[in-house]
């Protein structure tokens, strides 16, 4: 469970990248969080995740206030970020124990864990490896492997499709699923409306900062329908599909 | 040609961040403005005094024209050392390298505009050295408008040669050191030879000399008329036909020589061009990738997937990052080793200066003198350590992650002063190897450094942290911009050597015995540490919080 409440944040003295902005995702959800780039989505995760400062608003972590107990409200999250360039002289398996040590998951959990996801993605031949010699997509993979160690109760990822093979994004989707069907919550943002199709309990749209669409995906086509002023967003969102 | 040659330099020059002073923090601007504003009156007072001094203690002689000659040879010596390290990492290690290498220019166009960038770069210390020297050398001996004249185009020259001469080196080195799947590995041991190429040229170099007797040393000072000159050029041979030129600065001789100096300046450099376009691709090619995967054995998860406590895993995955990232082992790492191998070379080698010094201090200065005195060196040791000023710059754009992981903030600090200290404790091991072993030193002292030794690596540790986390340099593209031109190296080195002359100063004119020096020291040493530890734990934690990366 995700609530977040008038979050606002500028960058230097002009730029509002988030604008007021108010947000809750239930335990359960796969939200989609859809916006064109510049909107504000990177943004908005960087602040739930911790890493940027909000100017204003709360931010609750499956009730656990981020400002009050950062560390509970860490341990609550699994987050991907939208580069999969990180720990680059660290093998595979470096990496894992890495995250594994950060977020106190115990040696057997752990192994199993390892063990199945690995092979679900296909890295196991080369957790030995630096990871500096995988390619961009098992990067991304390696990296998700990290983040589900510890069994997040919230699942955030940072456009998370974007240069996955379809076999890989596929077991992502599915991966993302399943971890929803356990009673978690998993929150992804996208440029691409394509990727929140048939996954996405809920979407958000964002544009400019602010919220523009809150709901299930019927009722967003219906929107878009109605508000003709929309119409270029959702161009924007559709025109290509990545 | 010659303007895709510049353009590209020109591209890479803005690419650059200068001297990499550009402070990015309301902190870093203050640290900067109060340590310019005491550091250059400093400086320039120093070298001057120092110069001035020289050249008075020559006059006697009526040897000045050794202060120049010597001078161009030892900036020489030392631009030579310095090219070495800067070529390794900015002809090959730095990222912009892999986007040149799909533009449609030559190679000899891409060595040469790095040859530039770098030589830009070493004009700010070849000023910073030769402008006290030649200045105090010009007012003492009366200015004439060619001296000046001479003296621009001198500076201007005198990096190239020994640039040149450490491009090809590496170039060289590098071509074959690219060969293996352990490219790191070899990348950093290519490094480390280069370097030790260049000590073993300099002592080369500088053999010629040995070959004087006494005798005819004292008949040469005896001659006076800057005879000894003969003997400083050969320090470093080329950069007497530059001395020659100002020391006689007209448009005969001098004129003459300046020419010479000029061709074999432009020449090295054209060679350097010649031998860049024929090896330095294939030193380069498929440098960033980490060569052709083997097939893993399956790994044995139950011994390679185990739970530790989340410090030791953070500070290992320091200490990881440090030894296999080339640049931050050459950088970083090496200079803690060099120092206990030093001390056993030097002590097995029963050198007769470490006996007299051996002798000197059991007789002379007491067993307090002698503890305020190592605890001095050893922070000043400590002090080049650059592993805590950089602890935060080398994050770079990956910063963010430590942001996100659940580890409590002065946790993650305490693991990065403690990567520092581990490393900075070598320098210990060194001078107490050096000190029990061959200078035969008192229990008792041996005891106390023992116990206190550790203090000023502990010290510096935090030190440099607390400054890294004010003026942290996090927007860096290749590895070597966190670590070279990082100013918080320098801070941290200036702060320790300040505080190494206050103790060493201070041991010397109180003369203590030991017990009180060790009381005492050990209070100054522990109350700086909590200081500084309190201050990362407090203002430092808090810094690290709004950084946003
Ligand atoms: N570090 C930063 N400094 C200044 N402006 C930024 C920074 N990061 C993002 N921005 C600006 O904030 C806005 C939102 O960016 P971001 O959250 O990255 O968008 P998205 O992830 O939706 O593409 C953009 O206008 C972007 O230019
Ligand atoms: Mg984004």
């Amino acid at each position: 469970m995700l609530e977040l409440t008038g979050l606002h944040k500028t960058y230097g003295k002009s730029v509002k990248a988030v604008d007021d902005l108010d947000l809750t995702v239930n335990k359960g959800e796969i939200f989609g969080f859809i916006g064109p780039n510049g909107a504000g989505k990177t943004t908005t995760i960087k602040m739930i995740t911790g890493i940027i400062n909000p100017d204003s608003g709360s931010i609750k972590v499956n009730g656990i206030s981020l400002n009050a107990d950062p560390l509970g409200a860490k341990q609550q999250i699994g987050f991907v970020p939208d580069t999969p360039s990180m720990f680059l002289r660290l093998k595979g398996i470096e990496y894992l124990n890495f995250m594994g040590d950060m977020y106190s998951v115990s040696t057997a959990d752990r192994q199993a864990r390892i063990e199945h996801l690995a092979k679900e993605f296909d890295l196991t031949r080369v957790l030995a490896d630096p990871i500096q010699s995988y390619s961009h997509g098992m990067r991304q993979k390696i990296i998700v492997i990290g983040v589900l160690l510890h069994q997040p109760p919230v699942w955030i990822m940072d456009e998370p499709m974007t240069g996955l093979d379809p076999r890989s994004s596929f077991t992502l989707k599915q991966m993302m699923r399943e971890h929803a069907d356990l009673g978690n919550t998993v929150f992804f943002s996208t440029h691409v409306l394509e990727v929140a199709e048939k996954l996405c309990t809920r979407v958000a749209i964002i544009n400019k900062g602010r919220i523009l669409f809150c709901g299930g995906m019927e009722s967003m086509r219906e929107h878009f329908r109605t508000h003709a002023s929309l119409e270029n967003i959702f161009l924007e969102l559709t025109s290509d599909a990545e | 040609m010659r303007s895709k040659l510049l353009s590209l330099t020109m591209a890479l020059l803005r690419n650059s961040d200068g001297l990499g002073i550009r402070p990015t923090t309301p902190w870093g601007r203050r640290i900067l403005f109060g340590s310019l504003a005491v550091g250059i009156p400093a400086y320039i007072y120093a070298t001057v005094s120092l110069v001035q001094l020289m050249y008075d203690s020559l006059l006697v002689l009526d040897q000045t024209g050794v202060l120049i000659s010597w001078g161009l040879a030892a900036a020489s010596l030392l631009l030579l050392l310095i090219s070495v390290v800067h070529v390794v990492s900015s002809f090959y290690f730095s990222v912009d390298v892999e986007n040149l290498l799909y533009l449609p220019v030559r190679p000899w166009e891409i060595v040469g505009a790095k040859f530039l960038n770098t030589l830009a770069y070493q004009y700010f210390l070849t000023t910073l050295i030769l402008l006290p020297v030649l200045g105090v050398y010009g007012a003492k001996s009366g200015f004439s408008l060619l001296y000046v004249l001479y003296s621009l185009v001198v500076i201007l020259l005198i990096p190239i040669l020994p640039l040149a001469v450490g491009s090809v080196l590496v170039i060289g080195i590098m071509r074959y050191a690219n060969v293996s799947r352990y490219k790191d590995l070899v990348k950093t041991v290519a490094g480390v030879l280069a370097i030790f190429a260049v000590f073993v040229l300099s002592a080369l170099l500088q053999r010629f000399g040995d070959e004087i007797t006494m005798e005819q040393l004292e008949e040469l000072i005896a001659v006076g008329n800057n005879s000894l000159i003969a003997i400083t050029n050969r320090m470093f041979p080329t950069a007497a036909w530059a001395a020659n030129a100002l020391l006689q600065p007209d448009l005969g001789h001098g004129l003459v020589n300046l020419l010479v100096f000029a061709a074999i300046s432009l020449v090295s450099f054209g060679l350097l061009l010649w031998f860049g376009e024929r090896l330095y691709l294939r030193g380069v090619i498929g440098l960033t990738e980490t060569g052709s995967r083997r097939l893993s054995p399956a790994l044995d998860l139950t011994s390679a997937a185990v739970q530790h406590r989340p410090l030791n895993t953070y500070l290992l995955t320091e200490l990881r990052l440090l030894f296999r990232t080339p640049v931050y082992f050459l950088n970083c790492v090496l200079m803690n080793l060099v120092w206990p191998v030093i001390a056993v070379i030097a002590g097995m080698a029963g050198d007769e200066s470490i006996n007299l010094a051996a002798e000197w201090l059991r007789n002379e200065a007491g067993p307090g003198m002698l503890l305020s005195s190592s605890l001095a060196l050893l922070t000043f040791l400590n002090g080049t350590n650059a592993i805590t000023p950089t602890a935060i710059s080398r994050e770079g754009s990956s910063f963010f992650i430590k942001k996100y992981i659940p580890m409590d903030v002065r946790h993650q600090l305490t693991a990065k002063v403690l990567s520092g200290f581990l490393l900075g404790c070598t320098a210990l091991v060194g001078l107490l190897l050096l000190a029990i072993g061959f200078l035969e030193l008192s229990p008792a002292l041996a005891a106390s450094l023992v116990v206190l030794g550790w203090l000023p690596a502990a010290l510096t540790s935090y030190f440099g942290l607390l400054i890294d986390l004010f003026n942290p340099k996090l927007q860096w593209d290749s590895e070597q911009r966190a670590v070279k031109q990082n100013m918080n190296v320098l801070y941290t080195m200036a702060a320790s050597a300040m505080v190494s002359a206050a103790v060493g100063y201070g041991g010397y004119r109180l003369a203590w015995g030991l017990l009180p020096t060790a009381l005492a020291a050990g209070g100054f040493y522990v109350g700086l540490t909590a200081l500084c530890a309190f201050l990362v734990y407090t203002k430092g934690a808090a810094a690290f919080h709004s950084l946003e990366g």
